[in-house]
């Protein structure tokens, strides 16, 4: 029976690796095999001996990129646990379950490791190796694993491991390559170089949307065999739980530094005993946690496709479609089903491997633990003899949430910032989350409604918190306003702000200081601009974009591209101006223009602040 | 009866008068000091005192400054070893006295301040930090001792407050406060033999022997510390202080200054003091002698002329400063400042110049500049750079002022030229000129690091064409070997500096004073000598004794903080230097070239070296290709170098033919590998 889907593209992937191996083998046999056909095509004895020299830098090169080709990969190893079926008979009856409903090949090793992950990898002809982390197993249900497993099945059984590994040699191969070519740029590098900027972007484009269909060809068996429901269910619980570990687990676990020692740390002991760190506080949270994760979209550099795109996939609008979103610990995880008393022992050995590797982030996170009290006390010794303002008084309610247990010391800073300054924005958020935690999500509603009209520099977040607030208080209309404000003001984080730069405003004698400052950079470059940024809150703080075009020539371009060496008078601009930007009076940000770069909008002539006849 | 007491020197102009009282009582004081005649001192301050604590306004009343060591001798003529005797000696004719104790506890705490200088902490040794440390343990010792013998240690407390936040409060006071016995002051072996020798060799310098042993116990009637105040010791002394001392705004504004920026405090933090419950009963002029500190500290940067909105900004926040109340010393310093921004970011001399003049009107006699450094300093480069005439005689008030205190060595130097040439309607005096001379060469020894000596006088003075005076100055500087006046001789009969007349040249009298220079260990001279071998002379630096006399003086120089120096140290390994000697010149510049500290004179230079390295094969490999892509790279980060011109010849050559030449040459001549080439 065959239930899994075909499509995953893999032929197109392969295409593109398999041309770059072999043009490179071919190019570096030809490059060492050069004296030998050069002497069938040239007859002269004259030009043989012009070409002596040359022919042995040819030589040389092609062994340069034979070796470079011959990248060893290391031999993976997994970190965790080796499992036997004795110590876990239910898991591994559970996988035997799992490999019948797949067709898949068994797993020759199953590995338990700290990471909330499954993986797999493969080996030689037909070794495949499951590593499957203890959080996994502890955070989600049997059958939110299954699906999870199921998954791992469909890489092994579509050799997806194998194929991984093609990839990430092809990945060095090129690598390799590129250090090669960053050091030698004689004109016999040219042809090769030419390819490898042709190639290579376009390659890594193809291998990663092939890793993105492997993902989707995987979920789809994961539907396939455990249903679309619990599919879906897998995809939110596991995003629910990362959220949780990485913004809330970990780092209250290493807020504890300063405090305990990491002795008597023990994560995966906590995680096994369903740590309410380790998933969101209820279903309101997790809600908007799922709203946020919605927003998010593939990019064309992921290995893997967003999480919108994951479960659409699976047919099933968790927001909709399901009865709850899966944001509580199961009654039965998976880990006790599966693993049963071997879990402890597992997590046991887990943390005591964790220690030794988490001490340096250990102490450094004790340092500053230690400097943070040293801080507040400091402030707090401060407060005697000064008068503070509303944002001293909101940094001791913050340390004091902190460090003392008695709340209504921060409610005490908090009250006493408030006199001051009536609607800033920050103790009116303090305030707001303290109300909540109370339980008088009108007050905190009012309050967090107040920040959302007034100045915020994350004004998506204080959607996404009014949202949460109302769904909390039950007004789910009021809630789906909010996200949807907060959808609209969502920006990709790696993408950031898209407002343009704003003109400059600084006067006339200001810029002739700046481009005195500047007048070396004017050898080597055409034209400067000179604007501002737009997101900044205060003038005194406002950045100012310096965008710097070099002087081009299209022969040195073509050279440039040829011999891979940098444009001279781009280079030197930069130089330049790493030396020269520091003892500006003018904090600026430097953006160099190439000569295919189209100036913005904002690039234009009352922003220019030099313009240079011509290079010297 | 004591050794011979060394002589008091005395202003050569007259003190009588109301005016002049507060010198008179110096005076006074340092003469019974010199004679043992501490009755008196007891006498004198304790009237003082009493007059502090009667006044309403106690800065009007001079017991704060004359309660210090520097009042009571002159340190120019009073050895260190005689000012600790005299003042041990006061303290054990009167163990009891509160005055004796707290006078040399000040001294301590004074001469930390100067073993530790005024540089930037990252620029103290740990040999420094040391020392001052043992001097601050010192001074807490008597400080204590002097808070137990008063019902009113007010200025004791003050101390401890300073020492507390300028350095650290010395362990054994915290250990007293917790109910501990203090630690025994560390060994040589604990600290280590080599720094604590070199610490030791401070305090010796002035007299200091590191403490044996410390107090047991505090003195009665401190009262115990709150929390928070066990981190912050300065705070628990500012409490007890204004307990004892109430509104006391000379208390507030010293503690305000350590909560400026500059000694990591928060911007603001000063305000928010100023508004705190401690100074909650003082009157607006009072508070801005609390605010001042913070308010210097905001403006002591001024922007660079062109910087528009940053002059405006700075404009705007003095002007607003100005226009509140304050007493008229806070005016006189706030309106300085604003005159030296008028002269740095406006370009606007006569302005400035005015409002100098302006700020001096809030300046009382007998008072003066307490610095030659930043007002005066500006304020002296207008008068004798830029010739501008005396507005309101108030250039001749401050140099008679400084004349009346003869302490400080750079106002007494421009006050001898204007004895000695009637300068800005002084009558001129040959004689008195003759002992300000002798008195700034005195002072010299005890002048802290400064750049505004003596000898940028002589500059300013030949910058603003009054060459005589400058040479006048300089010679009786330099024959008193002060202020490495014997260099600026030799630039001046070298005929060296801009518009020399040909009277001052003489070839003859420039070596003498090169060699005087030289052997005072003045680093441009021992600079200078190194040259004037390496280049005029002939001399044959292949002979390696030649080269180690050469290298030994750029050396010299080099450990004197000359830049320049290690160039020409090195261009001279680079040349005559062996095979490893030459590798690590190279290297030695390469180094430089990547060090942001040095300037762009000397990191050019710096190039300029590398270039000529691989053009003649000097330690690297010979390479005309690698020296044309070092040159390049010169030519591209030092556009404006002095010797861009010269080393472009000496690579490409002078004309379009040799040029070409030197290019296939460089083409197809031997390319070393690319670790040769100039970093990316």
């Amino acid at each position: 029976m065959d239930r899994i889907p075909r499509r995953d593209g893999r032929w197109r992937a392969c295409s593109w690796l398999l041309l770059g191996d072999l043009l490179l083998f071919a190019a570096g046999g030809a490059l060492v095999l050069s004296p030998w056909w050069l002497a069938h095509v040239v007859h002269s004895p004259l030009m043989l001996l012009l070409l002596a020299l040359p022919v042995l830098s040819w030589v040389v090169y092609g062994v340069a990129v034979l070796r470079a080709c011959a990248v060893a990969l290391p031999a993976p190893a997994a970190q965790g646990v080796l499992l036997s079926e004795g110590e876990a008979p239910a898991l591994f009856a559970e996988l035997k379950r799992l490999q019948a409903a797949c067709d898949a090949p068994a797993f020759d090793e199953v590995y338990i490791d700290g990471r909330l992950n499954a993986a797999i990898y493969q080996t030689g002809r037909s070794r495949h190796v499951l590593i499957v982390g203890l959080p996994l197993l502890a955070l989600l249900s049997p059958a939110q694993c299954a699906a999870v497993l199921v998954h791992e099945y469909a890489h092994i059984s579509r050799s997806h491991g194998r194929l991984a590994r093609w990839v990430y040699r092809a990945r060095l191969r090129w690598q390799a390559l590129e250090s090669l070519h960053e050091r030698n740029h004689r004109l016999v590098t040219a042809p090769l170089r030419l390819f490898l900027a042709w190639y290579v972007p376009r390659m890594l484009r193809e291998t990663l949307a092939f890793s993105r269909r492997c993902e989707q060809v995987a979920d789809a068996l994961a539907v396939a065999v455990c249903g679309s429901r619990t599919a879906c269910e897998a995809e939110v619980a596991l995003a629910l739980r990362e959220q949780a570990l990485d913004g809330r687990f970990w780092p209250e676990l290493f807020g504890r530094a300063g405090q305990d020692d990491i002795e008597a740390v023990r994560p995966f002991e906590r995680l096994l005993s369903g740590d309410a760190d380790a998933r969101p506080r209820d279903s309101a949270e997790a809600m908007v946690w799922v709203h946020e994760l919605l927003c998010h979209k593939t990019s064309p550099d992921d290995t893997h496709p967003a999480f919108a795109e994951r479960v659409a996939a699976t047919g099933v609008d968790p927001l909709r479609d399901l009865p709850a979103l899966p944001w509580r610990h199961p009654d039965r995880s998976a880990a006790e089903a599966w693993l049963g008393d071997a879990a402890a022992g597992i997590a046991e050995w887990l943390d005591h491997r964790w220690q030794p590797n988490a001490q340096s982030d250990w102490t450094a996170a004790t340092a500053r633990h230690l400097e943070k009290a040293a801080f507040y006390r400091d402030l707090l010794q401060r407060e005697q003899s000064q008068v503070f303002d509303a944002s001293d008084w909101c940094r001791l309610a913050s340390l004091a949430r902190e460090f003392e247990e008695d709340p209504s010391l921060q409610d005490d800073f908090l009250r006493r910032g408030w006199e001051i300054d009536p609607e800033h924005p920050r103790l009116l958020a303090m305030q707001g989350d303290r109300l909540a935690e109370r339980g008088d999500l009108v007050g905190a509603i009012a309050l967090w409604t107040s920040i959302a009209e007034g100045p915020w520099r994350s004004r998506h977040q204080v959607h996404r918190r009014l949202s949460e607030l109302h769904l909390r208080a039950g007004d789910h209309a009021r809630a789906e306003q909010e996200r949807i404000a907060a959808d609209a003001l969502w920006q990709d984080a790696d993408v950031g702000p898209s407002d343009a730069p704003q003109p400059h405003g600084l006067d006339a004698a200001e810029i002739g200081l700046l481009c005195r400052q500047l007048a070396p950079v004017f050898v080597h470059a055409r034209a400067l601009w000179l604007c501002r940024q737009a997101s900044a809150d205060n003038d005194e703080q406002t950045p100012w974009i310096l965008f710097v075009q070099a002087f081009d020539a299209p022969l040195l371009r073509a050279v440039g591209a040829l011999t891979g060496e940098k444009d001279r008078q781009r280079s030197a601009c930069e130089r330049l101006l790493l030396k020269l930007v520091p003892r500006l009076h003018l904090p600026l940000e430097v953006r160099m223009l190439g000569p295919r770069d189209a100036p913005g909008d904002y690039c234009n002539p009352a922003s220019r602040i030099a313009l240079v006849a011509a290079s010297t | 009866m004591s050794p011979a007491a060394p002589r008091l020197p005395t202003s050569p102009l007259s003190l009588d008068g109301p005016e002049w009282n507060l010198l008179r009582q110096q005076h006074a004081l340092r003469l019974a000091m010199l004679e043992r005649r501490f009755e008196e001192v007891e006498e004198i301050l304790g009237a003082l005192e009493h007059e502090w604590w009667q006044a309403p306004d106690e800065a009007a009343v001079a017991y704060e400054y004359l309660v210090r060591a520097p009042a009571l001798f002159d340190f120019a003529t009073v050895p260190a070893d005689v000012r600790v005797e005299c003042l041990q000696a006061w303290n054990a004719a009167f163990p009891k006295s509160y005055h004796a104790r707290l006078v040399l506890g000040r001294y301590y705490y004074g001469r930390a301040g100067d073993i530790r200088t005024a540089a930037w902490a990252s620029q103290v040794s740990q040999a420094q930090w040391l020392a001052a440390a043992m001097a601050c343990a010192r001074a807490a010792e008597y400080l204590l001792e002097a808070i137990a013998l008063s019902a009113r240690p007010a200025i004791a407390a003050k101390d401890l407050m300073e020492m507390s936040r300028h350095f650290d409060e010395p362990a054994f006071v915290d250990a007293l406060f917790r109910g501990e016995t203090p630690e025994a002051p560390p060994s040589r072996e604990d600290i280590g033999p080599q720094l604590y020798d070199a610490a030791l060799a401070l305090l010796k310098h002035y007299a200091i022997v590191p403490p044996e042993h410390f107090p047991a116990s505090l003195p009665a009637g401190l009262p115990a510390r709150v929390a928070g105040e066990a981190a912050r010791p300065a705070d628990y002394w500012l409490r007890f202080a204004a307990q004892v001392k109430p509104a006391w705004p000379g208390l507030l504004a010293s503690y305000a200054n350590y909560l400026t920026p500059r000694w990591g405090g928060e911007p603001g933090e000063v305000e928010k003091f100023a508004k705190g419950p401690l100074c909650a009963s003082l009157t607006e002029a009072q508070l801005s002698v609390v605010r001042w500190p913070g308010v210097n500290d905001a403006l002591s940067e001024f922007p660079e002329q062109g910087n528009t909105r940053a002059i405006a900004a700075h404009e705007k926040a003095m002007e607003r400063w100005l226009a509140g109340q304050m007493p008229d010393y806070v005016r006189f310093i706030a309106m300085g400042s604003l005159a030296n921004f008028t002269t740095y970011s406006l370009g606007d001399r006569e302005k400035a110049l005015q409002r100098h003049v302006a700020s001096l009107r809030y300046c009382h006699a007998p008072y003066v500049y307490t610095d030659a450094e930043g007002t005066f300093r500006d304020y002296a480069r207008l008068m004798l750079m830029f010739g501008f005439a005396d507005q309101d005689g108030a250039f001749k008030q401050v140099l008679e002022r400084a004349v009346r205190w003869f302490d400080e060595p750079t106002m007494l130097s421009i006050a001898a030229v204007a004895y000695r040439f009637g300068l800005w309607d002084i009558a001129p005096d040959h004689a008195l000129a003759a002992s300000l001379i002798e008195r700034t060469a005195a002072l010299a020894p005890i002048q802290q690091p400064s750049s505004f000596t003596p000898l940028a006088v002589c500059r300013m003075l030949w910058d603003g064409d009054r060459h005589e005076a400058s040479v006048y100055l300089a010679s009786e500087l330099a024959e008193r070997r002060v202020y490495e006046a014997s260099a600026f001789m030799y630039d001046v009969r070298r005929g060296w500096l801009p518009d020399t007349e040909p009277h001052h040249v003489d070839e003859a009298q420039s070596l003498h004073w090169l060699e005087r220079a030289a052997e005072e260990g003045i680093s441009t001279a021992l600079y200078n000598q190194a040259y004037r071998l390496e280049k005029m002379d002939g001399m044959d630096l292949s002979q390696r004794a030649n080269f180690e006399r050469v290298r030994g003086l750029y050396q010299q120089a080099l450990e004197q903080g000359l830049a320049m120096a290690l160039i020409r140290r090195t261009s001279l390994l680079r040349r005559f230097g062996t095979e490893q000697e030459k590798q690590q010149a190279v290297a030695d510049m390469k180094a430089v070239i990547a060090d942001e500290d040095y300037d762009d004179l000397i990191a050019g230079e710096a190039y300029g070296e590398i270039v000529l390295a691989y053009k003649y094969g000097d330690g690297v490999p010979r390479s005309e290709y690698i020296a044309m892509q070092w040159f390049d790279r010169f030519k591209e980060l030092h556009p404006e170098h002095s010797s861009l011109e010269w080393l472009e010849s000496q690579v490409y050559g002078d004309s379009g033919w040799q040029m070409a030449g030197r290019a296939l040459r460089a083409f197809f001549g031997a390319k070393p590998s690319a670790e040769h080439l100039p970093p990316r």
